[in-house]
C-alpha cells in the first residue's frame, strides 16, 4: 500500500533522510520507530504530500506523492504531530469543513460525521466548540478528521504524544479498532510500548536510513540476541556452560547456582532447538524462559548501536 | 513500482473541494461572536458622525436662497464615496494578509493542505471572504447613501460605477494582501509588507504621474494619453465615477485629478503666422493654433475603465502566483521529482 524507495530530504546542510526504502503492505499497522530527529516527521510529511523529497520515490495507494498528490490525498488521512484547531467553530462544523475539503458533498459529510464521532468516543460532544476540548480529546478529534473521507492509508504522526496515561489507552484500543477495519496504517512513536502490541509490522529509523524492516517477529529476529534463563535440576552447571558456550548460536553464558544465563543469536527457532539439544543429550530442565528482545531491547539495539545496514 | 496515471478532472474537484469549505467556514466564524457586530456598529457609528459633521460643515457654506443649495446632495455623495474608499483601503489588507500566514500561525495549514484543495480554490475563498467583510461594511451603510437621494442629483449610473470601483478596488487589495500573506510565514510580516507595498503604489503613482505630465513632451506629441501609471491609483478611478461638480470640494478636488492626467499635451512646436510674433505657450492650456494640430486621438475610455482593466490584470497575476506559491510542493518541485525520482538515493 505503500511504497518508499530511495527517499532524500536535506534541510541545508543536514540530512534529513539518506536513501529510506520501505514497504507497509495493505492492511498492516505499521510501526515506524525512531528517536527525535531520525527522520519520521519529514517520511510522514512526504506521504502526505506536504513536502517534496530531494531525491527518491513515495507511491501511497499506487499513485506517486509528487506527482499525482491528489488521489494520494483522496485515499489517505494524515494526523500531524502539532496542530491547532479554528477558533469559533464547534466539532460537528470542524469535521463538515475537513470532510468537505476532501471532496465529500455536504449531505454526506453530515450523515458521516456523527459514526466517526462515535467511533473515537466524542459523540456528545458534537455542538462544543473545538478549542474549549481537552489536549486528548483534540487528539481524537483530529483523528476523527483525518478518518472522514474513509481513507484507506492513515499516517499518524506520534498520535498519543502529550497525552496522559489513560487517554494513551484509549487512543491504543482506537488504532486496534481501525486496524480491524482493513485500513492499512503508518504510526509514529519513540515509545516502543504503545507499538509493541499494536503493529503488525514495524521499521526502525536511524538518521535517516531504515536499519530494520518487517514483520515484529521478523525484526525481533534480526536484531535479537535472546536470553535464556535455563534452570537444571543437578547439573554441574559450569559443565553445562562449557557445552553450551561450544555452540555456534550462542554468544555468552553465565551461571547462577543451578541457573544458567545464555545469550543467542536468532529467533525462537535457535531457542526451541537449544532445548532440544539439552534434553536429548540428557541434561534435567526444569525450566527453560525465554527472558528478553522485546520490541523496545531490539530497537535499542540496532538504533542505539551503529545499525546494521540499510534494508530493501 | 506500478504507478498509476495522473486521474483527471481533478484539478476542478480541488478547486471546488478548497473555495466551498473555505467561504462557508470563513463567513461563519467571522460572523460569529461580539466582534462582528460591535466592528460594524462601531463603523456605522464613524460614518454617520462625519455625515452629521459634513452637513453641519456645508449647510454654513452652501445656503441658497435660505434653503439648501442645489448641490449638497452631489457633495454628499462625494464625501460618503471617498470614506468607504478608505476604509476598504484600510480593512481589506489587514483582513487578507492574514488570511494564509494565519492557518501557519495556528498550525491548521498543514491539515487543510492533507486534503485535495486546490491552490486557486484556497486563495480564492480566502480573498473572497477577506474582502467579504470590508464591503459588508460598505453594505451596511447604503442606507446613508440614501440620504444623498433625499438632496437628489446624483445619477444611479454613477451609484453603480462606484460599486463597480469598490469591488474592483477591494479585490486588488485583497489580491495583494493574500499574496504576501502566501509568502510571509508571519501574518505581522506580511502585514507590513501589504501596507508598504501599497503605499509605494498609492503615492508612487501619483508622483510618477505628475512627473510624467510635466516632463516636456518628445517631439512631435502634440495629445498625450494619461500615463498607464495613474491608473494604478484608485482615486484616479472614482474620481471618474463622481458627478462633476462646480463647488471646489472633495468629488471636484478629484475631477481635478482626473482631468489633470487627461489633458493634451502642449504643442512644442506651434506653426507661427508670418510676420507675427506669438507669445510662449502657457504649461498646462490649450493655448496655441488648434488648425495646426493633429486631430486628437481617439476617444479614450473613462478612467474607472482602465483602472478595472489593469486591477484586472494584477488580480489575476497575483492569484496565479499566491495559488502557485501556496502550495507545499511547489510545480517546480513535482518538476524536479520527476526528472530525478526514478534515480535511487545514493544515502549519503
Amino acid at each position: 500500500m505503500i511504497k518508499v524507495r530511495g527517499l532524500e530530504k536535506r534541510y541545508g546542510s543536514t540530512w534529513a533522510l539518506r536513501g529510506l526504502n520501505f514497504d507497509v503492505p495493505k492492511g498492516s499497522i505499521y510501526g515506524f520507530i525512531g528517536e527525535n530527529g531520525a527522520g519520521k516527521t519529514t517520511t510522514l510529511r512526504i506521504l502526505a504530500g506536504l513536502l517534496a523529497p530531494d531525491a527518491g520515490t513515495a507511491v501511497v495507494a499506487g499513485y506517486d506523492v509528487v506527482q499525482n498528490p491528489r488521489p494520494v490525498k483522496q485515499r489517505m488521512g494524515y494526523m500531524p504531530d502539532f496542530f491547532g484547531v479554528y477558533d469559533d467553530l464547534k466539532v460537528t462544523e470542524y469535521l463538515e469543513f475537513y470532510a468537505e475539503a476532501s471532496g465529500l458533498f455536504r449531505a454526506k459529510a453530515q450523515r458521516l460525521r456523527d459514526e466517526v464521532l462515535d467511533l473515537v468516543g466524542l459523540s456528545d460532544k458534537g455542538n462544543v466548540h473545538v478549542d474549549s476540548l481537552s489536549r486528548g480529546m483534540k487528539q481524537r478529534l483530529c483523528l476523527a478528521r483525518a478518518l472522514m473521507h474513509d481513507p484507506e492509508v492513515l499516517l499518524l504522526d506520534e498520535p498519543a504524544s502529550g497525552l496522559d496515561p489513560l487517554a494513551r489507552v484509549e487512543m491504543r484500543e482506537l488504532m486496534k479498532k481501525l486496524g480491524k477495519m482493513g485500513k492499512t496504517i503508518l504510526i509514529s512513536s519513540h515509545i516502543l510500548s504503545e507499538l509493541a502490541d499494536l503493529c503488525t509490522h514495524v521499521g526502525i529509523i536511524k538518521q535517516g536510513v531504515m536499519v530494520a524492516q518487517g514483520t515484529v517477529e521478523e525484526v525481533l529476529q534480526k536484531g535479537l540476541r535472546r536470553e535464556l534463563s535455563i534452570r537444571f535440576l543437578d547439573e554441574d552447571t559450569q559443565k553445562v556452560a562449557e557445552v553450551l558456550s561450544a555452540r555456534p548460536e550462542v554468544h555468552s553464558v553465565s551461571t547462577d547456582g543451578l541457573r544458567v544465563e545464555v545469550e543467542i543469536e536468532g529467533g525462537p527457532e535457535k531457542g526451541a532447538a537449544l532445548l532440544e539439544f539439552l534434553i536429548q543429550a540428557g541434561y534435567r530442565v526444569t525450566s527453560f524462559a525465554d527472558t528478553t528482545s522485546s520490541l523496545e531491547d531490539t530497537y535499542l539495539r540496532l538504533a542505539g548501536g551503529g545499525g546494521e545496514g540499510e534494508e530493501d | 513500482m506500478r504507478v498509476k496515471k495522473i486521474e483527471t478532472g481533478t484539478f476542478w474537484r480541488g478547486f471546488l473541494a478548497g473555495l466551498g469549505p473555505i467561504v462557508r467556514k470563513e463567513v461563519r466564524v467571522r460572523s460569529r461572536g461580539w466582534r462582528a457586530p460591535v466592528v460594524i456598529s462601531l463603523y456605522l457609528l464613524g460614518v454617520s458622525s462625519a455625515i452629521l459633521f459634513f452637513y453641519y460643515e456645508a449647510s454654513r457654506f452652501l445656503h441658497y436662497r435660505g434653503g439648501i443649495h442645489p448641490t449638497f446632495g452631489l457633495e454628499m455623495f462625494s464625501v460618503m464615496a471617498v470614506i468607504q474608499l478608505v476604509v476598504i483601503c484600510l480593512v481589506t489588507p489587514a483582513l487578507a494578509s492574514g488570511a494564509v500566514s494565519g492557518e501557519r500561525e495556528k498550525q491548521t495549514f498543514d491539515l487543510l493542505f492533507s486534503t485535495p484543495v486546490s491552490g486557486l480554490g484556497v486563495v480564492l475563498g480566502k480573498m473572497l471572504t477577506s474582502i467579504g467583510f470590508a464591503l459588508m461594511l460598505v453594505l451596511a451603510s447604503l442606507p446613508f447613501f440614501g440620504l444623498v437621494y433625499a438632496f437628489g442629483g446624483v445619477p444611479l449610473a454613477n451609484f453603480g460605477l462606484l460599486v463597480l470601483v469598490y469591488v474592483v478596488t477591494a479585490l486588488a487589495l485583497g489580491a495583494t494582501g493574500l499574496l504576501f500573506s502566501v509568502l510571509f510565514r508571519r501574518t505581522q510580516a506580511a502585514a507590513v509588507a501589504t501596507y508598504v507595498f501599497l503605499l509605494v503604489v498609492f503615492f508612487g503613482s501619483l508622483i510618477g504621474t505628475v512627473l510624467i505630465l510635466e516632463a516636456p513632451p518628445p517631439e512631435g506629441v502634440y495629445w498625450r494619453l494619461p500615463p498607464a501609471i495613474a491608473y494604478l491609483n484608485p482615486l484616479f478611478g472614482i474620481g471618474s465615477v463622481l458627478p462633476e461638480r462646480g463647488v471646489p470640494f472633495v468629488g471636484d478636488l478629484l475631477h481635478l485629478g482626473v482631468r489633470y492626467i487627461r489633458r493634451p499635451a502642449v504643442p512644442v512646436t506651434v506653426p507661427e503666422p508670418p510676420g507675427l510674433p506669438q507669445p510662449a505657450p502657457l504649461a498646462g492650456t490649450d493655448i496655441g493654433a488648434p488648425q495646426a494640430l493633429p486631430p486628437p486621438p481617439p476617444e479614450i475610455w473613462d478612467p474607472w475603465a482602465y483602472n478595472a482593466l489593469f486591477y484586472g490584470i494584477y488580480i489575476v497575476a497575483a492569484l496565479v502566483v499566491a495559488s502557485v506559491m501556496i502550495m507545499p510542493v511547489k510545480p517546480w518541485q513535482r518538476w524536479r521529482a520527476n526528472r530525478v525520482g526514478g534515480k535511487r538515493g545514493t544515502g549519503k
